[in-house]
């Protein structure tokens, strides 16, 4: 079992320190980046700093050097995201901090998603994702996408504030394995369980695998709106979508 | 300087309003519930001012009694339930459609058979008595199941009766009381549910002052 | 109950902190609706451009309703209408907006505000022409809020959100320096409203705690209020949604009149944040309680307010078009029944 000592990079062994209270979240935290080579962490620790410059850099220098781009992303850019959104649910940080993030993480993207869509990796499955209805956060639903295309899932993004009749338009248009909906928002959380019954309503229920995750949500609360899987951040987000389309494709 | 009260404190609790109605200068016009000797009384009202309101709501209240089987109540522009009591979310619906006839077409109410809107089956809604209604398909094969059961679900969350969802599909009023007229009606919209909801979102949606930073 | 006071002398006495006979019921946000628009013939968009019909919808609130003030500003556009953002004026069942998508300003150098022109937009004198209406036709019992934008709200809405946010993290003296540009706007607009007849201001400066941070407020506009509370001559009530009980301490720093919180933050505690140093406006909830619930529901949150000793209650921003009248009477209903209960118990 790792020790945050393990964590090589001195910045994210602070982070860890300071923001991370909950014990089985600064074990999988330390596990995490204990287990990254440094040249990751240092792009991770860039990114929890906002600094997209040197997320730019060090992206293209590791590439360049020859290291596998998934390792990047997952490493480096992921690996970082994960701990900007345990701040940003814990109030240590807020939107404008969450934004410079967000545009760090996306100057490391623009390095690696040519070179995965150009690897013309079959997808595993395809996931439709989005934000219910009435709320205006999508940072929770980026994170799991970017993590979900790392997996190697085809993922069609709703948006933000997506309606019971986007997420069946969605559904009847891309055929997906998996929908997945995220709310960061107590007040927009019912609206999950609105769009579970608008699916029974239109008779498609069975369509569809639907998972559902975000700060506020509980398994017991996904539970009563008849989800089919919760995930209580992005990283178990990849997890339970290969459990379902495991399930949904009769494997 | 006296509160002179033009608006109506005296109307009882709105159920329903239709905040601008097409078919008359985008006027609002609202469902008003109180009490009376006999029971529930409900009374369409707006406060419009405008020429012809009286004529539009007077319209609107027939529109109630024949679409949905209501009956006009002795207080102006009011109407019950047959049964005396009250089906708040049948008499929103029942409502919102009212509003959405368009007066050049007669008013009529709809049988308890219609085709269904996604497969040939035809949708046939049986009174079993005491308010219970079975609602059955026919001309199912082995590709395409019954209809009955989503049409029965549909029925029953527009007009919040009960549904058995066993081998037969069974809604009922709570009232215990035949209402042939209004689930007629919800027939037609139980067939595309989605449709409904998406409108109700809609104007749910309305009217709500974001602030900026919570604006597209 | 005995009254002993005016209207607008009871919600100047409570914006001054002074004794009243009983709590005021405020609008320092719209409490305009569809039905309301129709009974007076004032729909909007119009109502919110034409002076007459924006006097006539504003009045309602007294008239009919029973609140003590009125407030003709329904939406918070009109100041960045005049400054050149694009409006999307919708219908009458629907706020108009600004399209935030298309924004003005990229960088403080963009900022030159021509304070004439500005002033004499055909929306801010829709506003100043609103007020002298509803002085002369309500005469002196009610009080008149009118309303100025903060320069925070302002930068959201001519440089986007996005961008604004992202500036405030990536240069703080940028983002000063567009606050500082801003200001004089918030103040002239707000002087030229009081010399029109306005009792007090709405100030909305939507730092939201959904938002930035606590310290953020204390960064970048704590100062800013307090330069607004001297420099305009008049009670300020300023208004910032959701959760604020972190910055609540930091605004009655400011001196400003009162501070106008939403539901997401309880009464005694916000009471205890501000520690006697500002008035509170509360809070009862738009969406849950006066749209969708019933005038029993109302009156309870309402009550939770008098009971914390909040000085002044209302909604907690400006209420749903469809809200049922029935609900936004129940808040000055509220009122007098708390006061005649707590009479009797007293005698």
């Amino acid at each position: 079992m790792p020790e945050l000592t393990d964590v090589t990079n001195e910045f994210i062994r602070e982070e860890i320190d300071e923001f991370v209270e909950r014990d089985d979240e600064r074990e999988r935290m330390i596990t995490m980046f204990a287990a990254c080579r440094p040249e990751m962490q240092d792009i991770a620790a860039a990114l929890i700093e906002g600094e997209d410059d040197v997320v730019d850099q060090l992206t293209r220098a590791q590439l360049d050097a020859g290291t596998e781009a998934l390792e990047v992303m997952d490493d480096g850019l992921i690996a970082g995201m994960a701990l900007v959104g345990i701040k940003f649910r814990e109030n240590f940080i807020f939107v404008p901090e969450v934004l410079a993030c967000a545009r760090a993480m996306k100057a490391g993207m623009a390095h690696i998603e040519p070179i995965l869509s150009d690897a013309g990796i079959e997808p595993v499955g395809k996931v439709v994702m989005g934000t219910v209805k009435g709320d205006l956060h999508d940072i929770g639903k980026n994170l799991c996408i970017m993590m979900l295309r790392g997996a190697g899932f085809e993922v069609i993004d709703l948006g933000v504030d997506t309606s019971p009749d986007d997420f069946i338009d969605a559904v009847e248009e891309h055929r997906p394995l998996v929908m997945g909906m995220s709310a960061l928002l107590t007040t927009t959380m019912p609206n999950m369980g609105k769009t579970i019954d608008a699916f029974v309503d239109a008779d498609l229920r069975e369509a569809v695998k639907i998972m559902v995750g975000g700060a506020p949500v509980t398994p017991e609360f996904a539970e009563d709106m008849g989800a089919d899987g919760y995930g209580k951040d992005a990283m178990a987000c990849v997890a339970i979508a290969k459990q379902l389309v495991e399930v949904g494709s009769g494997a | 300087m006296t509160v002179v009260d033009r608006s109506g404190s005296d109307l009882g609790r709105r159920v329903e309003l239709v905040s601008m109605d097409k078919h008359h200068r985008d006027i609002s016009i609202a469902l008003y519930l109180r009490e009376d000797d006999d029971g529930p009384v409900a009374r369409v009202h707006s406060f419009s001012g405008a020429d012809g309101v009286a004529e539009r709501l007077e319209y609107l209240v027939d529109a109630l009694c024949v679409l949905g089987g209501l009956q006009r109540a002795d207080a102006e522009r009011s109407v019950r339930f047959p049964c005396r009591s009250w089906h708040n979310t049948a008499a929103k619906r029942l409502f919102a459609e009212a509003c959405k006839h368009d007066p050049a077409t007669p008013l009529e109410s709809r049988p308890l058979e219609a085709p269904d809107s996604r497969t040939d089956q035809t949708i046939v809604v049986e009174p079993l008595g005491d308010g219970a209604y079975e609602v059955k398909a026919s001309g199912v094969t082995e590709d395409t199941p019954s209809r009955a059961p989503a049409i029965a679900r549909g029925i029953a969350k527009l007009a919040e009766l009960s549904f058995d969802d066993g081998e037969r599909s069974i809604v009922k009023f709570a009232c215990g009381q035949n209402h042939d007229a209004l689930i007629g009606l919800l027939l037609l919209r139980a067939q595309n549910l989605r449709q409904v909801l998406r409108e109700e979102e809609m104007e749910a949606s309305k009217g709500v002052l974001a602030a900026p930073s919570q604006q597209e | 109950m005995t009254t002993t006071m005016t209207s607008r002398e009871r919600v100047l006495a409570a914006l001054r902190g002074d004794p009243v006979d009983r709590t005021p019921a405020v609008n320092p946000t719209s409490i305009a609706t569809v039905e309301l628009m129709d009974l007076v013939d004032a729909p909007f968009p119009d109502a919110n451009r034409e002076p007459e019909l924006m006097a006539r919808l504003a009045a309602c609130g007294h008239t009919e309703l029973g609140f003590d003030s009125v407030m003709p500003v329904f939406s918070i556009i009109q100041d960045s209408s005049a400054l050149g953002c694009k409006i999307q004026w919708e219908q009458k069942d629907n706020w108009p907006t600004v399209k935030m998508t298309e924004p003005i300003y990229d960088s403080p150098d963009d900022i030159d505000v021509d304070t004439d022109a500005v002033l004499d937009h055909p929306d801010t004198q829709c506003v100043v022409d609103a007020i002298k209406i509803l002085r002369r036709e309500l005469g002196e019992d009610v009080a008149i809020i009118g309303k100025t934008m903060g320069p925070w709200s302002m930068g959201y809405h001519t440089f986007g959100v996005e961008p604004f946010l992202l500036m405030s993290l990536d240069d703080q003296d940028k983002t000063k320096l567009v606050l500082e540009r801003l200001k004089q706007l918030t103040i002239d607009f707000g002087i030229m409203q009081i010399e029109a007849g306005a009792d007090a201001l709405t100030l909305p400066d939507h730092a939201t705690g959904d938002l930035v941070s606590g310290e953020y407020y204390h960064r970048y506009l704590e100062e800013l209020h307090q330069e607004f509370a001297e420099a305009i001559p008049a009670p300020l009530i300023l208004h910032i949604c959701g959760r604020t009980v972190d910055r609540m301490p930091y605004i009655a720093n400011t001196g400003m009149a009162a501070f106008h919180y939403d539901s997401k933050n309880d009464p005694v505690e916000s009471m205890e944040a501000v520690d006697g140093r500002i008035r509170l406006v509360g809070n009862v909830n738009n969406p849950e309680t006066l749209f969708a619930r019933g005038p029993d529901e109302v009156k309870a949150e309402v009550k939770a307010n008098l009971a914390a000793g909040v000085q002044m209650v209302g909604p907690e921003c400006a209420c749903p078009l469809q809200t049922p009248l029935e609900n936004l009477r129940a808040i000055p209903e509220a009122v007098l029944e708390w006061t005649e209960e707590r009479e009797r118990a007293a005698a």
